[in-house]
């Protein structure tokens, strides 16, 4: 089976519609959203009646949806409070009861989601670097884990002699996954990816070849970008969709 | 053959040993051909197919090494995703939970492998299997994959002449996740093959590949290994002694294939070639090596370099500077042929060309030229006396070039000069195709005559080279000297 993996979408309506469209092309039968629903973008009511029809849609919650309910740390941005703020308003009582529900972890069978890390997943760690990835492995307990948070697409791996690498995936080329070996996989970001290419990124699974493939798909940012500002949220915002920053 | 679904259920231990005579999923398996540290190979034949095939079977269970298994199936993923001529072609791959193998091709000839056998060998044959070796090289590297093995043991050839890379188990395919640890504490690779930055376990840089080319062809020119007998002080050694020249082993070796020999086996890979497909075309045109005070050596380096170089290499660090795939590493060194008229009749034109290689210089700063002329006929010795020879106009022709050249600056081993007989066309399409040349750059010149009726040359050399193409053209050209009127 194909399961379409999703995070960070961050109320961007044209690079979900992308993403879904191309996924559903591919025959990818289940959804996975990673988090990170809204934040960011000017469409968070139309995202989430989207995500909210995908079949066999697995969810779990990130730091921007659970700033709806708790008060953000002290290092979030103005910029970035503001924007809860507004999109809190705009949030049908169904849709802020979903997201409010949504657990941060998420075990099925081999495979752990987790928005940002499996361990300790309400701090919010960024899994950058190779050293910080035996603690998700542990945590986790299975030999797969799906992430996001960092908005850059990576396959982290550990080899048999317990060192751990990291792949920079390929737009569009399978990546084989090992029967033995244990992965923490960056599926990237739908709606404002940070790896200095501003197409929408996501992870098609495929359980029973045992591999996953990273997408890349060009999306109309430039609309994206026009609502944000139309919105009166930063520019900023709108800005970084066109660098993939 | 297994149906589907059959075994799934009762787990077996994997069958690490196949028997001569054993029939395994519809193949018959011979003679065992060769056993190495990881896997044994068997020749096997299918009822419905004369194709000679080879099985090759992971070497598991109690005794057998734990990368084995790594080893394994790392080269079948890496194979899975590799073609052409240069590779073996592979047939079936046995189910690797029950029954891990893998069964290929079997390519019959062995010419390295015995070539090594009796080296020194001659410098004729040596060129000829050191640039077929060099191609298929380069062909990996273009498919994204870095052997990190290559061994005269590992190269066989087909009838054709294709040199065919075997034994992806160490390998490294720069979009696969890699799961080869130099941890497990066997060394990669063979020994007097192996890159200084291998011994520090940097897995990632083609040029690794460009070092045990070096060292094949250093045994080939000489009977000796670069770093002396295989053991342990000749693997740390790479790290901070250069090799003693070939010629001190053997003075036949000419100066510039010790000057080649040499480049490919410098300790920083950045001091190496760039591509493999560079050390094929100077093993193939050896009147364009650009020979350094290296070339000449005929002694050991002194002991004061030795002690500098040892000492530098306690805090040598081999990073990773090499872009991660190799693919992306040759387009940054592209090799280019820059066509140039024997003839010039347009002085603006060849300003105008001057300036277009300037520029591509410029923003390809790794890239590496040939200037060529293309002379229309080399006149037979006897033939004709008034005519110029054959040798004095394409020493003039060499000259001219190398004039044009100059104001453009470029270091000497970053540009070849070549004067070539033949029809225009034919001659420029057939080198560029020859030497896989990544970007052809000509003049236009104005339609007159024949040109009109064909097309013009650089039209023709368009439709047939299989790379990019610039032509340049001049607005108008400017008007001729003309050295009759003032004499008037």
């Amino acid at each position: 089976m194909r399961i379409a993996i999703l995070s960070d979408l961050h109320s961007n309506l044209e690079a979900l519609t992308r993403v879904c469209e191309h996924a559903a092309a591919l025959g990818a039968e289940r959804y996975v959203c990673l988090g990170d629903f809204i934040g960011y973008g000017a469409d968070p009511a139309p995202v989430l009646e989207r995500v909210m029809a995908l079949p066999g849609l697995v969810a779990v919650r990130g730091n921007h949806d659970e700033a709806l309910f708790r008060e953000m740390g002290r290092e979030a941005f103005p910029e970035i409070r503001r924007a809860i703020a507004w999109t809190r308003e705009r949030l049908s009582p169904v849709q802020l009861n979903f997201l409010d529900g949504l657990p941060l972890l998420v075990h099925d069978g081999r495979v752990t989601y987790a928005h940002a890390s499996a361990h300790q997943p309400d701090a919010w760690e960024y899994l950058r670097q190779p050293d910080q990835i035996p603690a998700c492995l542990e945590a986790a307990g299975t030999p797969m884990t799906f992430i996001g948070h960092v908005h850059v697409p990576r396959v982290f791996y550990e080899t048999a002699a317990g060192a751990v690498r990291e792949l920079v995936p390929q737009d569009g080329m399978a990546v084989p996954l090992s029967v033995s070996a244990r992965y923490v996989i960056n599926v990237g970001s739908v709606g404002q990816p940070r790896d200095g290419n501003n197409a929408a990124c996501y992870v098609l699974y495929d359980n029973v070849a045992h591999e996953v493939t990273f997408h890349r798909l060009a999306y109309d940012y430039v609309t994206t970008a026009r609502k944000i500002r139309d919105a009166g949220l930063s520019p900023f915002f709108a800005e970084r969709l066109a660098y993939g920053r | 053959m297994r149906k589907p679904g059959e075994d799934s259920s009762t787990v077996r231990e994997p069958v690490h040993e196949v028997r001569a005579g054993e029939r395994v999923d519809g193949y018959r398996v011979g003679e065992p051909l060769h056993e190495g540290g990881m896997a044994r190979l068997y020749r096997v034949s299918f009822s419905r197919s004369r194709r000679p095939l080879v099985m090759k079977v992971p070497k598991l269970g109690p005794g057998s090494p734990l990368s084995a298994w790594a080893a394994f199936e790392n080269e079948r993923q890496i194979l899975a995703r590799l073609h052409g001529p240069h590779v073996p072609r592979r047939v079936a791959v046995g189910d690797s939970r029950h029954r891990p193998y893998l069964v290929m091709e079997y390519i019959e000839g062995d010419a390295l492998a015995r070539a090594a056998a009796r080296a020194p060998i001659a410098v004729d044959e040596l060129r000829d299997l050191g640039a077929r070796l060099c191609r298929a090289v380069h062909d990996l590297h273009r498919q994204n994959v870095i052997h990190l093995d290559i061994n005269p043991a590992n190269v066989r050839d087909r009838p054709g002449g294709e040199m065919v890379l075997l034994d992806f188990g160490v390998a490294h395919h720069a979009a696969l996740p890699d799961h080869i640890d130099a941890a497990f504490g066997e060394e990669e690779g063979t020994t007097p093959y192996i890159a200084p930055e291998q011994v520090r376990h940097v897995r990632t840089d083609p040029r690794s590949d460009i070092y045990a080319i070096g060292a094949i062809l250093y045994h080939l020119a000489t009977g000796h290994y670069p770093h002396g007998r295989p053991n342990l002080l000749s693997l740390k050694k790479r790290l901070f002694e250069p090799p003693r020249p070939p010629r001190l082993h053997n003075p036949a070796v000419p100066a510039w294939l010790q000057e080649i020999i040499l480049r490919c086996l410098a300790i920083r890979p950045e001091r190496r070639y760039a591509t493999a497909r560079e050390v094929a075309y100077q093993l193939t045109h050896p009147e364009t090596v650009h020979l350094t005070r290296r070339a000449h050596r005929l002694t050991r380096s002194g002991l004061l370099t030795r002690t500098r170089l040892w000492w530098r290499s306690l805090y040598e660090v081999f990073e990773d500077t090499a872009p991660r795939h190799p693919q992306e590493h040759l387009t940054r060194h592209p090799h280019v042929l820059v066509a140039l008229d024997p003839a010039p009749a347009d002085r603006s034109l060849r300003y105008a060309l001057r300036d277009a290689v300037r520029k591509l210089a410029r923003s390809e700063p790794h890239a590496y030229f040939t200037f060529l002329s293309v002379v229309k006929r080399v006149p037979e010795a006897g033939e004709d006396n008034d005519a110029p020879t054959a040798n004095s106009s394409t020493v003039q022709c060499l000259a001219e070039m190398r004039n044009w050249a100059q104001p453009l600056h470029l270091r000497p081993e970053r540009v070849h000069f070549q004067v070539i007989p033949g029809a225009p066309v034919a001659a420029l399409v057939e080198y560029a195709q020859a030497h896989a040349i990544d970007h052809v750059i000509l003049g236009a010149r104005a339609k007159v005559g024949v040109d009109r009726l064909l097309g013009s040359v650089s039209y023709r050399v368009m439709r047939h080279v299989p790379c990019s193409v610039t032509v340049v053209r001049t607005r108008e050209p400017l008007p001729a000297p003309a050295p009759g009127r003032r004499r008037r």
